[in-house]
């Protein structure tokens, strides 16, 4: 019996100790932070159809928001943050002090709506709207009123948010799918859609509840992690996916996009405070640094 | 079906899906394994503090001591003790962990407080005639429990202790709340690329359900080993 003990606790330990040192060689000298489904998750790893290159030496941390990449940025889990460049303006203004965005742009990237790819009246529809909305600067309205926001040192909004209107999401009705308005969103992605108390808001959730209101159905947004936004579409009488969403080829495959509403979007590196490392630098000499770590 | 099939196969061998799978594997056994070994080594200890003879005043405050801890841990859901763990309490530390080893250290102390209630009924199981006999034979209280009373009970809650390492397992599928890939992150990944996910995760059920039952068979192995040293008094 004793024999037998023995060799069980000889085993552990030599299993043990292999299993240790694959942990530690795993050879990544560097962590970037990013949130878990977006092109910014494509960026550090790599994707052929989006032509990035990656970073062989960066480990790729994959949070559920960015707010959680930034906080473990904070807490010296990751060296760096990529993310969307609105949110990371939000972002900096809510970490006043403590982050700070280099405000190059290392990709560029274009906002649509993912519509349901058995609904071509919708996507129709819904392209329609979006050109009339730009014409009647309903658009351009929307996207102000979120610039004009002004924050606290703390990073609490102090002004500029009494025009800002929640949004209630209607109760989900599947016995009529016609009269309503589905949208999957993640509304952890200020300013495009995150909450006021149990109200959605942000600029896709104002754009989503005009497109409801002009088509004449009810909203209701389904809020759900980034990850499963695109794969929801068509499935379960969601409609629409409304999140900030970059057209990309892979989800072509699953949603036909709309025309894109926000052409100025690109991902952003945030860093501490004090880092001055990329100070000044070009898109090519950032990417270039960040390997050479 | 088929294309989806396509896709999966080629992000998983074509595209190096392969090594995060692996590596999502590795982590997956590393944190159950590791996990288990601490919770083994905490559970048996606060075994030891409940049931040892409370006459003297420092076994009641440990009691208590480890009542919270037990009450703690068995209160509240795991994914919750790992934020807290990554979110909070390392950040009033101020000190940076790898996630890998948090996950490793919050699943070995949650596990500690399942472990002490196998334990415990293992200890209370062998009869308490193999106490009194180690005592009178002039071992000491420690002595006796670690060599007598304690190989015993390991042989009574074996199949218990299979359990609760398959149980770990399965809960590893929530570390990537802290940014761990592990064999469901992996897995996730690989849909992401096509948002392709049926194949995806059958394959991932698949792949868990294998590893489960060879944790299973090798449980059953141990145990016919162990009741080599039994008495038979049947065929």
């Amino acid at each position: 019996m004793k024999k037998f003990f023995m060799t069980m606790f000889a085993l552990i330990l030599a299993l043990s100790c292999v299993l240790m040192a694959t942990a530690c060689s795993s050879g990544k000298s560097i962590k970037i932070g990013v949130q878990s489904g977006t092109t910014a998750e494509f960026f550090v790893k790599g994707n052929q159809e989006m032509l990035y290159d990656g970073f062989s030496n960066a480990e790729c941390m994959s949070y559920d928001s960015s707010g959680l990449a930034v906080s473990a940025m904070l807490n010296g889990q990751v060296n760096y943050v990529i993310v969307d460049n609105e949110p990371a303006k939000m972002l900096v203004a809510q970490n006043a002090g403590a982050i700070k965005m280099i405000d190059v742009p290392l990709t560029t990237e274009e906002y649509a709506l993912g519509v349901d790819k058995n609904q071509a009246g919708l996507l129709e529809s819904i392209n329609t709207i979006l050109a009339q909305m730009e014409e009647n600067g309903k658009m351009d309205e929307i996207f102000e009123k979120y610039n004009s926001l002004v924050y606290d040192d703390d990073g609490n909004v102090i002004g500029g948010d009494e025009n800002i209107v929640g949004i209630e999401s209607a109760a989900k009705n599947n016995d009529n799918p016609q009269g309503q308005l589905v949208v999957a969103t993640n509304a952890e992605f200020a300013p495009f859609e995150y909450k006021k108390g149990n109200l959605y808001v942000g600029i896709d959730m104002e754009i989503a509840q005009y497109i409801a209101q002009q088509l004449e159905l009810e909203l209701v947004i389904e809020n759900m992690e980034f990850d499963s936004v695109v794969t929801a579409v068509g499935k379960n009488n969601i409609d629409v996916a409304i999140a900030g969403l970059s057209v990309t080829a892979s989800r072509k495959s699953s949603v036909n996009f709309s025309s894109s509403y926000y052409k100025g979007a690109y991902q952003v590196l945030l860093v501490k405070a004090d880092n001055t490392e990329f100070d000044g630098k070009t898109k090519e000499q950032i990417i270039q640094t960040i390997k050479n770590k | 079906m088929e294309k989806q099939w396509n896709n999966f196969c080629r992000e998983l061998f074509d595209n190096g899906g392969y090594k995060d799978v692996l590596n999502g594997l590795l982590a997956t056994v590393e944190i159950a394994v590791f996990g288990l070994i601490i919770g083994i080594i905490i559970g048996t200890l606060i075994a030891m503090v409940k049931v040892v003879p409370k006459y003297k005043i420092l076994p009641r405050i440990l009691e208590k001591v480890v009542d919270v801890y037990v009450g703690f841990f068995r209160g509240t859901p795991m994914v919750v003790q790992l934020l807290l763990g990554y979110f909070v309490l390392l950040p009033l530390l101020g000190i940076a962990v790898d996630s890998i080893i948090v996950a490793i250290v919050i699943f070995g102390l949650n596990s500690g407080a399942y472990v002490s209630e196998i334990m415990r009924a293992g200890i209370q199981s062998v009869d308490s005639g193999q106490l009194e006999a180690g005592r009178a034979l002039g071992l000491s209280y420690g002595k006796t429990m670690m060599r007598i009373v304690i190989p015993q009970s390991i042989k009574n809650i074996l199949p218990t202790l299979g359990n609760e390492f398959i149980t770990l397992i399965k809960e590893t599928s929530v570390v990537s709340f802290i940014a761990v890939v592990d064999l469901t992150k992996a897995f996730r990944q690989i849909g992401a690329a096509h948002y392709e996910y049926l194949v995806p995760y059958v394959v991932l059920a698949l792949v868990y359900l294998v590893l489960v039952m060879l944790i299973a068979l090798g449980v059953k192995m141990i145990e016919r080993r162990f009741k080599r040293s039994e008495r038979r008094y049947s065929k």
